[in-house]
């Protein structure tokens, strides 16, 4: 997909999620804010009967909200009991039965709020994955593959031509994981886990319409969303499950998961495509990315990063200055260079940390040449520090 | 309207002073205006805090709050209105950083795989945001990401109808353009 071929679309699908820490941090001041808006009111001098305050009075409400949910506990347990008996034989079935999966196909659809495609995977005989491929055709980035192959996760971008390897392995489990969060063999090897610590319930439904036993699955309070609910449906001949739903704690369909087979043979070319001749590859994990840092001090080579960095656009050595630009690859440099045709270094000031990025901003002007004419630029950045995988060398992270 | 309608129960809760409530309301919207706040701000740090401050607010003020509009775009006018005050406070700084956007994805788990897969694209798109004047970035991001209607926006921003179709015309061709030219290069 070009830029310019639907902004509108692009810009809606963009998506920023909160992580758990903020998520703590902004729950906990609300609540704070809530209980002191409540107790300003509640002090406000309003006559209330203490019968008719005890009832808005949030400790009383809790404690009465308690006593109603010890209750409600305990019948829902008893039901429990009187329903384990075929929701463990039946989910135990299926434990077992996914157990002897080796391989499998299968197709996500996620209701436009993520990313929907085929995914195939493969695993040895003691259950571990092998290979898996991750096919992804509509991303802000245009059509992607995931290869999860000998270790390493790469990613093929194919309306960009170009094919990463990752390099931080950090990143590359999170990459598998994101494919492996739809695989059913992953899911219900985790809900056996999660069952156990007590953060789901699974229970068994009536069977579908299409003859399928339905479980459904409850994330409960200490899981990270209660009231998510899954809906796995089971063949009731294999046990092996067949269709996955997802919803939100507000019953908003989130994902459908279709197996389209189970222990097919899977083509060698899945996982070993024939890529373009034409393709930019990056290799992480064979390419050293930065610079050595060697004998110098941190600034010392956060400067010298900065300074190769600009000297290597001047000279047009493109495969330097992507190298040290994480490793951006030389052609796609010398793309991004055509916006910046830096004539000479101006000053690069000192270092100073940047924490919002973890690194060191590098104060640095240049002189640019356009339209015949020269003129100074200061970027906000560049940021410097590290890289992941291998802390002896130092990046540009991004700021230009 | 199913979400409207939960929107209205949950925030009849929080007026009670009921956390389950403030919880429910938080979970549902809380990416939405996250992503509205870094669009505005550049910055996710800034995003965050932002985002923070807003929820506080309104948790504090639930009370009194009379809805002209859904939960959602008063939530979303917040952050946009909180958006504007925070790049005020800092107008001596550098507006945003995009490559931040990446980095700070990437130093954590599922976080990292999305910012790989996606950052380029979006760092690119965040960057165009960026260098639109404020009035027509806050009209394209109210309309797109937060889903607001032109004549919400109108009502919100004080300004005609006539006046936000236009900026978030002339926001998207100076966008088209921008990105336009990076894709040529």
């Amino acid at each position: 997909m070009k830029p310019t071929d639907d902004i509108e679309q692009m810009l809606r699908s963009l998506r920023v999620a909160t992580g758990q820490a903020l998520d703590d941090r902004i729950l906990n001041d609300s609540e704070k804010a809530l209980a002191e808006a409540r107790r300003q009111s509640d002090g406000a001098g309003r006559i209330i009967r203490t019968g008719r305050f005890l009832m808005h009075n949030t400790i009383a409400r809790f404690a009465v909200a308690a006593g109603l949910l010890v209750a409600v506990g305990l019948a829902v347990t008893a039901l429990g009991l009187l329903h384990n008996g075929t929701t463990a034989y039946v989910f135990g079935d299926t434990v077992a039965a996914m157990h002897s999966v080796q391989s499998l196909h299968l197709k996500v659809d996620s209701a436009g709020r993520g990313l929907s495609g085929e995914l195939w995977c493969e695993f040895d005989r003691a259950g571990e994955l092998n290979r898996c491929r991750w096919d992804c055709p509509v991303t802000p980035d245009g059509y992607k593959v995931i290869l999860w192959r000998d270790g390493k996760a790469s990613v093929w971008f194919k309306d960009k031509n170009s094919y990463l390897t990752i390099a931080d392995q950090k990143v590359a489990r999170a990459t598998l994981e994101l494919a492996m969060e739809n695989d059913p063999r992953t899911l219900v090897s985790r809900l056996e886990q999660a069952q156990v610590r007590g953060e789901v319930r699974v229970e068994t439904q009536a069977p579908a319409a299409d003859g399928s036993i339905v479980l459904n699955v409850t994330d409960l309070a200490g899981s990270d969303a209660p009231g998510r609910r899954q809906v796995l449906h089971v063949d009731p001949a294999t046990r092996l499950v067949t269709r996955v739903e997802r919803f939100s704690e507000d019953g908003e369909l989130l994902s459908r998961v279709e197996i389209l087979a189970y222990n097919d043979p899977i083509a060698p070319a899945v996982f070993e495509p024939q890529l373009p001749q034409d393709i930019t590859r990056i290799d992480q994990t064979t390419q050293p990315i930065g610079l050595s840092q060697g004998d110098m001090t941190d600034d010392e080579i956060a400067k010298e990063v900065v300074r190769q960095f600009f000297q290597a656009l001047i000279d047009r050595d493109y495969v330097l200055a992507g190298r040290i630009f994480s490793g951006v690859p030389a052609a796609r440099m010398e793309q991004l260079a055509q916006n910046l045709p830096v004539v000479r270094i101006v000053s690069i000031g000192e270092p100073t940390p940047h924490e919002q990025t973890r690194s060191l901003r590098v104060p640095v002007t240049v002189e640019v040449e356009k339209d015949g004419q020269l003129h100074q630029w200061s970027p906000h950045g560049p940021f410097v520090r590290r890289v992941e995988s291998d802390p002896r060398r130092w990046q540009i992270i991004g700021g230009i | 309207m199913q979400g409207h309608d939960d929107d209205q129960e949950w925030l009849e809760q929080v007026r009670r002073g009921e956390p389950e409530g403030l919880r429910r309301i938080y979970q549902r919207h809380k990416d939405d205006l996250l992503t509205v706040a870094v669009s505005l701000l550049g910055e996710r740090a800034a995003a965050e805090d932002c985002l923070h401050d807003v929820f506080v607010r309104f948790a504090g003020s639930a009370g009194a709050l009379r809805l002209r509009t859904t939960l959602k775009g008063y939530l979303v006018t917040s952050v946009a209105n909180r958006a504007r005050d925070l790049l005020r406070r800092r107008r001596h700084e550098p507006a945003g950083d995009p490559g931040h956007l990446a980095t700070a994805a990437v130093s954590n788990g599922r976080a990292a795989a999305e910012a790989l897969i996606d950052r380029e694209e979006s760092a690119r798109l965040h960057e165009a945001l960026r260098q639109l004047p404020w009035e027509q970035r806050e009209v394209i991001v109210l309309r797109l990401q937060g889903d607001l209607t032109f004549a919400q926006i109108a009502r919100q921003t004080a300004i005609s109808i006539n006046t936000v179709q236009s900026r978030y015309r002339y926001g998207l061709e100076k966008l088209r353009a921008l990105l336009g030219a990076g894709a040529e290069r």
